[in-house]
């Protein structure tokens, strides 16, 4: 049976499109034959939807959009197996479920609820989902099919680690014969991630004795960053196909014969978190209905690195540099980001806070009185940079891009309002700001060499 | 607290003769809109007819909410005495492209 993984890029919301995405992504799985297209979860919504599924009107159209899907692909012969927020027919506890549906010839043949509702970390899943109340394999082409979503298959491992549910619908699938394991996923990137999944998801085809199919989101979602890399494994635990990381993606495997497409990509984990922020930060200014960024460039490294990461993502010609010299600047501050942005063909501009800066001065000084020169003024210099960029994000409706790394924002060496909330916004074009990548100052310096080439 | 704060129009004073009202129906108006939306999480159509006024100035409302989601998830904590309280008590993704 040909599998086709469909890697998909969905934005929360955007329910037509990301239908469209599936229904066109079909037709070419069509095309090369494949038994069946397999979508990532709450591929219809994107993931994660959050409060939007407390309207009616979002969950009344997602249903509407579902069946789109299922009239557009009706005459096809490849089956499409997707996730999608559903209206829970019980009359208890929350009002949807987080869904997978199997789509042929026009109808919704199968549906599977999710069992296991991740709440920790970056996961919300019981404020928003009823957990499903059973689960059925399901048969197509022939062949007996366990379908989970996500969390469903992390609890499946050997001994020694602590189980976080009572639950291991892996295990109950199996008991009910299942013979392969589709599993999809909005499963978020963070350094080493991918390794450890296909660690545990290959030690689950391993264990079970069957192939397995794994599909995941990619695409960036407000904070979190989705990397895609769907991989399916034969029931030797083996990888046989591979999608890219960071990237739309759409492969091929063939279950009977253990064979498939390998796209693997991005063997540095350097390399790997590199193209994480380009993906997230390209994707946040655009799903936002953005183009153009503002960076402040101070000659430092965190913002020639952010310069970089943007230029990268969004285009050089959609990027600017504000050099923004105060009384206290040293001569290479200028200089250094002024080749910095020739070097990265980014355009550059110059806006002083010296004269500003003075002013506010001879405002507050009756007020301070005698205490003598502390941090305060150090603050307000870089709060009249802020002031700057967001005075030139509004004019301009250009997006801010902040400029703090992580281990700064961990020991509050940063102001607030300047480097941890810079918002860039015009209130008519619906304007948006951002915080910036947060990295350890170790990876920034582990990155930089990978970017000055 | 002098008589002249109650009943003074609203204004942030940022352009000649500004009122709060040349951008924003007054209060009166705006705030049933936004608790229907925000509290009750009804439908533009709902709330139009509920209050009766024009579905299109709901939409208008409803479409500064949504775009404002990116200031509410960067805005100083805020203290709970409504049932949705921004912040912790609703929590919308910012890239995000539903449209009522």
């Amino acid at each position: 049976m040909k599998i086709a993984l469909g890697q998909m890029n969905a934005t929360v919301g955007d329910l037509e499109r990301n239908v469209t995405r599936m229904i066109e992504a079909t037709q070419e799985a069509n095309q090369q034959g494949a038994a069946l297209a397999v979508f990532p979860e709450l591929a219809v919504t994107g993931y994660p939807p959050r409060d939007l599924v407390e309207k009616h009107s979002f969950v009344r159209r997602t249903r509407e959009q579902l069946l789109r899907l299922a009239a557009e692909t009706a005459s096809l012969s490849t089956a499409v197996i997707c996730g999608f927020v559903c209206e829970s027919t019980d009359t208890k506890g929350k009002s949807v479920t987080n869904s997978a549906a199997l789509l042929s010839g026009g109808q919704m043949l199968f549906r599977q609820d999710k069992v296991l509702l991740p709440t920790y970390d970056v996961f919300d899943e019981w404020r928003h989902f009823a957990p499903a109340d059973q689960q059925r394999v399901v048969e197509i082409g022939g062949r007996r099919v366990g379908l989970t979503i996500c969390e469903d298959a992390w609890n499946d491992f050997e001994g020694g680690q602590r189980a976080l549910y009572s639950r291991n619908p892996v295990a109950d699938l199996c008991r009910q014969g299942a013979e392969i394991l589709i599993s999809i996923n909005a499963s978020p990137y963070e350094m080493g991630k991918r390794q450890e999944r296909r660690n545990l998801f290959c030690g689950v085809a391993r264990r079970r004795g069957m192939p397995l199919v794994w599909v995941n989101q990619v695409g960036g979602n407000d904070q979190l960053i989705f990397d895609g890399s769907s991989f399916a494994a034969d029931a030797q635990g083996d990888v046989i196909a591979s999608a890219r990381s960071f990237d739309e993606d759409l492969v091929y495997v063939d279950v009977a014969t253990g064979t498939g497409d390998r796209h693997d990509s991005h063997s540095s984990e350097t390399e790997a978190v590199y193209d994480a922020l380009v993906l997230g930060t390209r994707d946040y200014v655009h799903k936002c209905g953005f183009r153009q960024v503002l960076i402040g460039l101070s000659g430092g490294i965190d913002s020639a690195l952010v310069a970089a990461i943007a230029a990268d993502a969004l285009g050089p010609q959609n990027v600017t540099g504000i050099g923004m010299p105060g009384p206290y600047s040293s001569d290479h501050s200028l200089t250094d980001a002024r080749a910095l942005a020739a070097g990265l063909g980014i355009r550059f501009e110059v806006a002083s806070i010296g004269s500003a800066y003075e002013t506010v001065l001879r405002g507050l000084d009756p007020l301070f009185g005698d205490v003598p020169r502390d941090v305060t003024e150090e603050n307000i210099q870089s709060r009249l940079r802020g002031l700057t960029l967001m005075a030139l994000s509004t004019k301009r409706g250009a997006l801010v891009l902040t400029t703090g790394n992580k281990s700064e924002l961990a020991v509050g060496y940063c102001t607030a309002r300047r480097r941890v909330v810079d918002i860039g916004q015009d209130h008519d074009a619906g304007g948006d700001g951002m915080n910036s990548p947060a990295l350890p100052t170790c990876a920034i310096l582990e990155l930089c060499p990978r970017t000055s080439s | 607290m002098p008589e002249n704060i109650f009943v003074k129009p609203p204004s942030a004073e940022l352009r000649p003769d500004q009122k709060d009202t040349d951008s924003l129906p007054p209060y009166e108006v705006l705030d049933p809109i936004l608790r229907g939306y925000i509290e009750e999480v009804r439908s533009p159509a709902e709330i139009a007819e509920a209050q009766g006024v024009p579905e299109e100035l709901v939409r208008d409302i409803i479409r500064k909410v949504d775009l404002s989601e990116y200031k509410r998830q960067q805005a100083a904590p805020g203290l709970k005495v409504t049932t949705k309280a921004f912040g912790m008590g609703r929590r919308f993704p910012i890239a995000q492209r539903f449209r009522e």
